[in-house]
């Protein structure tokens, strides 16, 4: 196949870059744009950078967005179709499709995957690069943090701004936080490895990798927990806000429930499920917490008879995606 | 002895209590925070606090924390908190600036009316949105009734106390609030953010209008998306700034000078104002009030006049333009069709006039309000004289055909024009407006072009799709 065009050349060309990235909050997805964003200002770019704005905790699913234009940047809705679709964590990407809207496209994983199986796993094709970021914020900052490297990938698969001009702004941004000197420098030693560590791999598009999005089919109804919704999940579920490891279970095989509806008064997702009793009012028998429990604690708080409990879980709940 | 303190009743800022604030003082010790021509990378509420570092006027604001607007406090907060602003006097560590922080939006709004009313020279400002301009009402009703030009209350915009919560931009608290009294201009961008900051107190303090000012912005769109800034040395900013409020004290206009001694001519003096000081706090019966509104209305109409002086000051200053009272895009020669628009979303249409034209065969033209209050009815009838149809885009909820429909139409009708107009719903609370949306608005304003009337009172857009019968 013809390989992708580089997106420095379409830069040079006069096209605008649009650049998407989903990632979970705390996972350093906004601070490895902002600082790829303040890279290329140093240029004769145009760049606008934005976070999707969410009432995200540590955990929840959050959406970074970037477009840089040789001249005046001046479009500003969302980015629906990024020439570079970007993932920060996988567990983001089990929630959301990270590369919709895009076909043929240049792609940049946080992953210790090979290009061909990140390819395989979410259905891509065009130009993918991968960087096993956590791995080195491990080896570099003795913490999985991969910001980064993501960053120092995309310096390298765009080829939109110069490696040295790029650590310099790297430098700046860490400098601003006011981190200590040793952290800065572990920070750069580390940029300068994913530099090295970065592989990217050209795979065919196939109809299979067309993530072209469907046309908007109205609003449909206001799904429970909209609220508080996770916007960037594909149902809502606000599950995706919960600590991972634990979750909440409603046990009574005594049938000792007395009707007093505390919990259903007080869940803030309304979850609580329950039937009417005549002798004893509201009789309480379970909750949807896979899809909407974001461990908030106040069932098990508001219980009289302590029906409610936290129990440790192995492995994510199935339906939370 | 008498207890009551003669006043100095020296034009034009009305009664003076000089030496209450030694301003030489402070002009001389402001420490200077841009020495340079500088370009950054910074989201709008940084390029909307930046002006109070740079000017000597402004020694404090006030604040009370509000998404999206919170980080323009928390950024002036953290610069004066430091030595940056601070000078050292008498061995002591003075604060040039200080931040404020009060316990509520309304308590912020009297503050502001406590610091301007003091002096008159010197500008307070604070930023709230939404509900927190909302808990003002009270007091920023009454300051823009002030005569406090002094007074800049940057606003966020943020869809407003209506159900459900929704912390994404929207104009509705702006359009809610357009009666309070204040010249609002709206901006998109940082650049144009930052000049409009720049410019608007020298509008508010000049003697014909005195009238505070309330520059603003969409929330999260702009608060929080960053890009390039130019920012302009403190010493050009406050050298601008000088000559700016000097535009009102010339004599060129012996009106400048007479205004608040003689009132409007031909109007007998401004009831209401003592000497040409703050009404606030007073209390009229109905044989004062209605003439008090008549100056004050004749005080925020003057802005029409004196903007254009500022902003031609401007931009032979910086070399950027100043504030228009709406911007133009593919207006000269007349267009087919154009859209009326305000806001960041107009980038989008602004960027997608050629194309628009390659697909329709069609001219169309783009129109992008600045000056809100007082709305610049006259100007804009004469800019679109000629169109064959509006389309008005409004991004705030309306029962009826949209603030800026109406008030499009109403500038039409005075001039006795009467093209269709018509009115589109998008990006209500921050929502995406996306291409498609707009291609859909240019197309349905062609269309009416040809059919001569509007397709429907309203249309509901999202993403390209008709939402709702209206």
């Amino acid at each position: 196949m013809a390989p992708t065009v580089s997106i420095r050349d379409r830069l040079q060309r006069g096209e605008s870059i649009d650049i998407r990235g989903d990632g979970k909050a705390g996972g350093g997805l906004v601070l490895a744009i902002q600082t790829f964003a303040v890279a290329l200002s140093q240029t004769d770019l145009d760049v606008q950078d934005w976070p999707l704005f969410s009432s995200a905790r540590k955990g929840a699913n959050v959406r970074a967005y970037l477009r840089v234009a040789k001249g005046e940047v001046q479009t500003a809705c969302l980015v629906t179709h990024p020439d570079v679709a970007v993932l920060m964590n996988e567990a983001a990407g089990d929630e959301v499709d990270f590369a919709e809207g895009t076909h043929a496209a240049t792609y940049v994983v946080n992953t210790p995957r090979s290009p061909e199986e990140v390819a395989a796993r979410y259905r891509l094709g065009g130009r993918v690069a991968v960087i096993a970021g956590d791995d080195l914020g491990n080896q570099f900052l003795n913490r999985p943090l991969g910001n980064v490297a993501l960053f120092a990938a995309l310096v390298r698969v765009t080829e939109a701004v110069e490696p040295d001009v790029a650590r310099r702004a790297l430098a700046q941004m860490l400098k601003k936080r006011r981190l200590p000197e040793r952290i800065i420098d572990a920070n750069l030693a580390l940029f300068d490895a994913a530099l090295e560590r970065m592989r990217w791999a050209e795979v065919p598009a196939t109809p299979q990798s067309d993530h072209r999005p469907k046309a908007f089919q109205g609003y449909g109804e206001l799904p429970v927990g909209a609220q508080s919704s996770l916007r960037t999940s594909r149902r809502n579920h606000t599950a995706g806000y919960g600590r991972p490891g634990v979750k909440i279970v409603f046990e009574d095989a005594a049938h000792r429930c007395n009707g007093c509806s505390l919990c259903v008064v007080q869940c803030p997702e309304g979850i609580i499920q329950f039937e009417p009793d005549p002798a004893k009012g509201t009789l309480v028998h379970g909750a949807n917490f896979d899809a909407y429990c974001k461990l908030c604690r106040e069932c098990i708080a508001a219980c009289p008879l302590d029906l409610f409990s936290e129990v440790p879980v192995v492995a994510r709940p199935e339906h939370a995606a | 002895m008498s207890l009551v303190q003669p006043r100095n009743l020296n034009g034009p800022y009305g009664a003076r209590y000089d030496g209450a604030i030694d301003l030489g003082a402070l002009q001389a010790r402001h420490r200077t925070v841009y020495p340079e021509r500088t370009r950054i990378s910074v989201d709008g509420n940084v390029a909307a606090a930046i002006p109070f570092l740079q000017w000597w006027r402004s020694p404090i604001v006030a604040g009370f924390p509000i998404t999206p607007a919170t980080k323009w406090l928390e950024y002036l907060a953290a610069e004066t908190a430091g030595d940056k602003t601070a000078v050292q006097w008498e061995g002591r560590r003075v604060a040039t600036k200080r931040v404020k922080l009060l316990e509520s939006e309304h308590a912020a709004a009297d503050y502001m009316a406590g610091v301007a009313s003091s002096c008159r020279d010197l500008i307070v400002g604070t930023a709230t949105s939404s509900v927190g301009l909302d808990h003002m009402t009270e007091s920023v009703r009454s300051l823009g009734a002030s005569g406090l030009g002094n007074v800049v209350l940057v606003n966020v915009c943020r869809a407003t106390a209506n159900y459900p919560l929704c912390i994404e931009g929207d104009p509705s608290d702006a359009l809610a609030h357009r009666d309070d009294g204040f010249i609002q201009v709206m901006c998109r961008g940082k650049q144009q953010i930052y000049d409009t900051l720049l410019q608007l107190p020298a509008v508010g303090l000049h003697p014909q209008v005195l009238t505070p000012t309330m520059p603003a912005y969409y929330g999260i769109k702009d608060s929080h998306r960053s890009g390039q800034l130019w920012i302009e040395p403190d010493g050009a900013v406050n050298a601008f700034l000088e000559e700016a409020l000097a535009l009102g004290a010339t004599r060129s206009d012996p009106r400048d000078q007479d205004f608040l001694d003689m009132g409007v001519p031909g109007m007998g003096g401004p009831p209401g104002l003592l000497d040409g000081d703050t009404a606030m706090g007073n209390c009229v019966t109905s044989a004062w009030f209605q003439g008090f509104k008549v100056g004050q209305k004749a005080r925020i109409q003057k802005a029409l006049e004196v903007l254009p002086r500022v902003a031609q000051l401007f931009e032979a200053h910086f070399g950027r333009p100043g504030i228009p009272f709406f911007e133009t895009h593919r207006l000269d020669p007349t267009p087919d069709v154009a859209l009326v628009c305000m806001g960041p979303d107009a980038g989008t249409a602004q960027q997608m006039l050629p194309s628009i034209e390659a697909q329709t065969g069609a001219r169309v033209g783009l129109v992008v309000l600045r000056l809100l209050s007082p709305f610049p009815s006259q100007a804009l009838a004469h800019a679109l004289r000629g169109v064959g149809a509006v389309g008005v885009v409004n991004n705030a909820h309306h029962s009826g055909r949209g603030h800026l429909a109406l008030d499009v139409v109403d500038a039409l009708a005075e001039q006795g024009s009467a093209p269709p107009v018509e009115s589109f719903f998008c990006g209500l609370g921050g929502a995406d407006v996306s291409q498609a949306t707009w291609q859909l608005m240019f197309k349905t304003t062609l269309e009416a072009a040809r059919r001569g009337r509007p397709s429907r009172r309203w249309h509901m857009l999202h993403d390209g799709l008709e939402l709702a019968e209206e």
